[in-house]
C-alpha cells in the first residue's frame, strides 16, 4: 500500500500521464470533428500509425523534427483522403472502410520501414525534448508537471482550444454540426454536405497524424511496427466518454493517460496493483456511458450514415 | 402587378415516372396563388424545382423577367424565392437561433440575428424562445420558424406546401390573415393544397395540376368549387358519408379506463383517457398532431404499457403485443407510418402478409407454396396493384401499400381494429377505397377506433367523435351533434362554449 501511495503522490506520474494523454487527445479531437460532421472514422488507428511512421521518416530524412511533424501529418491526411473518398464521396460503409484502412496502414508502414532502413533497424532520430515554459515551470507543485513538457503538448492544448471555439462559435462549426445531425436539411439550406464531411475527415486525419507523430517523436524517437498500439481505438472510446463535447475531451483523455502511467509504474515497482484492470478502464467507461450510467447525450443523429442526394 | 416567377415547359422525371410533364405557370406579386391537386399530382415537385431543390429535366424558369438557373435553395432565397415545407427542413437538435443562422439570417452575431428576426416578426410573430431546441417544438411552430426564416431572408415569392395540415382551424385563420398582409406588401404567395375550402378562402388565382400536367390557371371566382374538384380528381367522386346503423350489443369490445401515459421527462402524454368502442361502430379520435395520438396508438397496439388505468379488449387486459399470438388476441393494427411500422419495405408482399400476431399458424418451416397462394388471394381481394406476391413492398404506391397493410390486418378477422391516419398521403380515390373498407368492417360488427388528424375524414367516417388535446380526451360526442365548429374549438383546447380569439391556438400550443 505504501508503494502505491508513493506512486500516486509523485509528480512524475502526472507528468507521464499528460504525455500519454496527448496523442489520444489529439486523435480524439480529430474524431470529434469528424463525428460531429456525421462520419465515424474507425481508420483513426491507421492514421495515427501513418503519422508515427511519417514523423520518424521526415525527421530522419530532413534531420528536423518539425519537418517530421509535417511528413507525419501529410501521410495521415493521405490515409484520411482515402477514407473520405470511399466513405463520403462514394457513400461506402464507414466502419468497413476504416477497418480496412487500419489493416492496410499496418502492413504498409512495416513494409516501408523495411524498405527505407535495411532489415528494419529503425535508427534513433531527432525528437522533441521537454521544453520548460520560462517562469511557469518553476511554479511549485504543478510547474514541472504541466509546464515541463515537449513542444507538441502545448500545441495540442492550443489546438483543443481553437477547435472548441470553431465548433461552438463559428458558422463553419454550425454548418458542420448540421451535416452531422440532418444532412438532408443542411443540403436544402445550401450547405455542401459532401464538402463539409471531406473537410472534417481531413482535419481528423491531420490531428490523428499529429497524435501519431507525438507517439514516435515525443517520447522514444524511433518507429516500431504497429506502435500506435490501439490508441486510435482508445480515442474512439474517449469521444464517447466525452459525449461529443470538446471540453469534456480533456478530462477524459487525462484520465486515460494517468491510468496508463499508473499501470506502467505498477509493473516496474513492487506495488501490488492489477494494472490490466487500469488499462481496461477506458473501455469499461465507454460501456458505462453507452449503457446510460454516466448521463445521456445522444450522438449526432446522422452519425455513420453516408449522405446520398436524392 | 409584376410577374415574380415564370416557369415554362417544366419536365421533371424520377427514373421512369414523369412527375411534371411540361408545366407552364406564372406567379405574380401581390396575390395568393393556389396550386391545387391531389397527392402525387406533381405540385411539390414543381415547387421544389422553383426552390432549387431539384433540377428540371426540361423547361425554363424566369425570375423577375430574367432567365434564371437556380442552383440550390440558398441561391433561390438570394433570388427571392423561399419555401416552407410540409415537413419543415430544420435541424432538430439545433436551437431555433442556430437554425435561423443556418438559413442565412443575420450576420453571425447574436445581435445581428435578433435584429433580423425582430424586423420580420412585426408581421409574423414568432413567440418562441430562440434557445430552444427545434425538436422540442410542435410542428406548427416549426412551420412558423421556417416561414420566419424565409421572410428574414427578404423573400419576395413565398411557397407554402400544405401548411394547414398541422394547424388548428384558428391557426389556419391566423396564417391566412398573415399571408394576405404579406401580399399587400407586394410579395407573392404560392399555396400548395388539395383542400378546396382553402381555395374558396384565400385564393386569388388557382392552377390545377393533375398527373403532372397543368390544367390551366384561372382567377379564383371563375370556376366553382365543384368544377375545380372535378378537374382535380378527373372523375366524379361521390361525396359519401359512411355512417352506420349504430353500435350493436352493449358490451364494449375495446375499452380504455383512465389510461395514463407519461414520457421520459415526466410530462403526461395521455392523461386519464376513458373511451369505449362497441362492436359495429367507428369511434374517431381527432386532434392536431402532437397532442397524444402517438401514445394512444402505442397503448392500443400493445407497444407501450399504461402508467395508470387500463386498456381492455373484450373485458380482459390487453397484453403487450409480444404475447398476442400466444393468447390469441385478435386486434387489427393499422399504424400511422406504413412505410416503417406497417411493412418491411424490402421484403416481397407475400412475406409482408405473413407478419404480425394474427398471421396464420405456422410450423417450424415456412410453407412457401401455401403462403404464396394465400398472398395471391388476399392481394386480389383487396385490389392491390400489382397483385404480384413477389413484388417488393417498396415498389408499391402509398395507396397500394396501405391496402397490403389492411389486407394483412383485416384478414385475421379481428374483433377490433385501431387505425392511425389511415388515409394520410393517399389520393382521393385511394382514400375512398380505404374508407369504404373500414365502413364495411363496421357493418360486419367490428369495433373500430380511428385516430386521425384530419377533421374531414373524421366527419365522413365516425359514428362517435372524441377530441384529443394535450393528452386529454373530450367526448366522445355522437357524430350528428359534433359540428365542425365544436370540434375545431376542442382541437384548439377551448371549452365547447368559448369563442376563440384570433391567434389563441398558437399561443395555447406554445404555452
Amino acid at each position: 500500500m505504501h508503494a502505491l501511495l508513493d506512486i500516486l503522490t509523485s509528480g512524475a506520474l502526472y507528468a507521464a500521464g499528460i504525455r500519454l494523454a496527448v496523442p489520444v487527445f489529439l486523435a480524439a479531437l480529430g474524431e470529434l470533428v469528424a463525428e460531429r460532421g456525421g462520419l465515424v472514422n474507425v481508420g483513426l488507428e491507421g492514421m495515427m500509425l501513418a503519422g508515427a511512421f511519417g514523423g520518424v521518416l521526415g525527421s530522419y530524412l530532413f534531420d528536423d523534427p518539425w519537418l517530421g511533424v509535417i511528413t507525419g501529418v501529410v501521410l495521415a491526411v493521405v490515409v484520411a483522403a482515402i477514407q473520405a473518398g470511399v466513405a463520403v464521396s462514394l457513400a461506402g460503409d464507414q466502419i468497413v472502410t476504416g477497418i480496412a484502412l487500419n489493416i492496410a496502414v499496418l502492413g504498409a508502414t512495416s513494409f516501408m520501414a523495411r524498405t527505407v532502413w535495411t532489415d528494419g533497424n529503425v535508427p534513433q532520430v531527432e525528437g522533441f525534448d521537454p521544453w520548460a515554459v520560462p517562469g511557469l515551470s518553476s511554479l511549485p507543485g504543478i510547474g514541472d508537471v504541466v509546464f515541463g513538457q515537449g513542444a507538441l503538448v502545448y500545441l495540442a492544448a492550443a489546438l483543443g482550444a481553437v477547435l472548441w471555439w470553431v465548433l461552438t462559435r463559428t458558422d463553419w462549426g454550425l454548418r458542420l454540426r448540421a451535416c452531422g445531425e440532418d444532412p438532408r436539411a443542411a443540403d436544402s439550406l445550401g450547405i455542401r454536405v459532401i464538402a463539409m464531411r471531406w473537410q472534417a475527415t481531413l482535419i481528423c486525419g491531420a490531428l490523428a497524424g499529429l497524435g501519431g507523430v507525438f507517439i514516435s517523436l515525443g517520447d522514444i524517437f524511433t518507429f516500431s511496427d504497429g506502435m500506435s498500439g490501439g490508441r486510435g481505438f482508445i480515442a474512439l472510446a474517449i469521444v464517447i466518454i466525452a459525449r461529443w463535447s470538446p471540453s469534456h475531451l480533456v478530462p477524459a483523455a487525462l484520465l486515460f493517460g494517468v491510468c496508463e502511467a499508473l499501470a506502467l509504474r505498477a509493473q516496474v515497482t513492487s506495488a501490488d496493483l492489477p494494472y490490466e484492470l487500469l488499462l481496461a478502464l477506458p473501455y469499461v467507461l465507454t460501456l458505462a456511458v453507452y449503457a446510460g450510467l454516466v448521463g445521456r447525450t445522444l450522438p449526432p443523429a446522422a452519425l455513420g450514415r453516408p449522405y446520398v442526394r436524392r | 402587378m409584376p410577374v415574380l416567377a415564370r416557369m415554362s415547359g417544366i419536365v421533371k422525371r424520377f427514373d421512369d415516372v414523369v412527375a411534371n410533364d411540361g408545366v407552364t405557370v406564372e406567379f405574380s406579386a401581390g396575390e395568393i396563388h393556389v396550386l391545387l391537386g391531389e397527392n402525387g399530382a406533381g405540385k411539390t415537385t414543381l415547387m421544389n424545382v422553383l426552390y432549387g431543390l431539384s433540377r428540371p429535366d426540361e423547361g425554363n424558369i424566369e425570375l423577375g423577367g430574367r432567365p434564371a438557373e437556380i442552383h440550390g435553395p440558398l441561391h433561390a432565397m438570394r433570388l427571392g424565392v423561399g419555401m416552407v415545407h410540409q415537413h419543415p427542413l430544420l435541424v432538430g437538435r439545433l436551437t431555433v437561433a442556430e437554425n435561423l443562422r443556418l438559413g442565412g439570417v443575420g450576420d453571425g452575431t447574436a445581435d445581428g440575428l435578433r435584429a433580423a428576426v425582430a424586423e420580420v416578426t412585426r408581421v409574423i410573430p414568432l413567440d418562441i424562445d430562440p434557445a430552444r431546441r427545434v425538436e422540442d417544438l410542435p410542428l406548427s411552430q416549426r412551420q412558423r420558424l421556417e416561414l420566419v426564416r424565409c421572410l428574414a431572408r427578404g423573400v419576395r415569392l413565398l411557397i407554402l406546401d400544405e401548411p394547414t395540415a398541422v394547424l388548428t382551424p384558428a391557426e389556419v385563420e391566423r396564417l391566412f390573415t398573415e399571408l394576405r398582409s404579406l401580399t399587400t406588401q407586394g410579395r407573392g404567395v404560392v399555396l400548395i393544397t388539395h383542400k378546396l375550402s382553402e381555395v374558396a378562402e384565400v385564393a386569388q388565382r388557382v392552377t390545377v395540376l393533375r398527373g403532372g400536367r397543368s390544367l390551366g390557371t384561372t382567377l379564383a371566382g371563375e370556376r366553382s368549387l365543384a368544377e375545380l374538384s372535378d378537374l382535380m380528381v378527373g372523375r366524379q367522386v361521390p361525396a359519401v358519408s359512411h355512417r352506420g346503423a349504430g353500435a350493436v350489443g352493449t358490451a364494449p369490445r375495446l375499452r380504455l379506463r383512465g389510461a395514463r401515459v407519461g414520457d421520459e421527462n415526466g410530462r403526461c402524454e395521455l392523461d386519464d383517457v376513458t373511451l369505449e368502442v362497441h362492436p359495429g361502430e367507428i369511434v374517431c379520435v381527432v386532434g392536431v398532431e402532437g397532442n397524444g395520438q402517438r401514445a394512444l396508438a402505442d397503448v392500443c397496439f400493445g407497444r407501450r404499457p399504461v402508467a395508470a388505468g387500463s386498456v381492455e379488449l373484450d373485458g380482459a387486459i390487453l397484453p403487450p403485443v409480444g404475447e398476442w399470438r400466444r393468447r390469441g388476441v385478435r386486434l387489427g393494427r393499422v399504424p400511422e407510418d406504413r412505410r416503417h411500422e406497417g411493412l418491411v419495405l424490402d421484403a416481397p408482399l407475400w412475406r409482408n402478409l405473413l407478419l404480425g400476431p394474427m398471421a396464420p399458424p405456422s410450423r417450424f418451416l415456412l410453407h412457401r407454396r401455401r403462403a404464396l397462394r394465400r398472398a395471391r388471394r388476399l392481394l386480389t381481394e383487396y385490389e392491390v396493384r400489382p397483385a404480384d406476391p413477389h413484388a417488393l413492398a417498396a415498389a408499391l404506391s402509398g395507396g397500394n401499400q396501405q391496402k397490403v397493410v389492411l389486407a394483412r390486418e383485416l384478414s385475421g378477422e379481428p374483433g377490433a381494429v385501431v387505425a392511425v391516419n389511415p388515409t394520410r398521403g393517399l389520393d382521393v380515390g385511394a382514400q375512398h377505397d380505404v374508407h369504404l373498407r373500414l365502413a364495411r368492417l363496421r357493418d360486419d360488427g367490428v369495433a373500430l377506433l380511428v385516430i386521425s388528424t384530419d377533421l374531414d375524414e373524421t366527419l365522413a367516417l365516425a359514428d362517435r367523435i372524441a377530441v384529443l388535446y394535450r393528452g386529454r380526451l373530450a367526448g366522445p360526442y355522437p357524430a350528428d351533434e359534433a359540428g365542425r365548429d365544436l370540434l375545431g374549438r376542442l382541437m384548439a383546447g377551448l371549452g365547447p362554449g368559448e369563442s376563440e380569439p384570433p391567434g389563441a391556438g398558437v399561443s395555447a400550443v406554445a404555452a
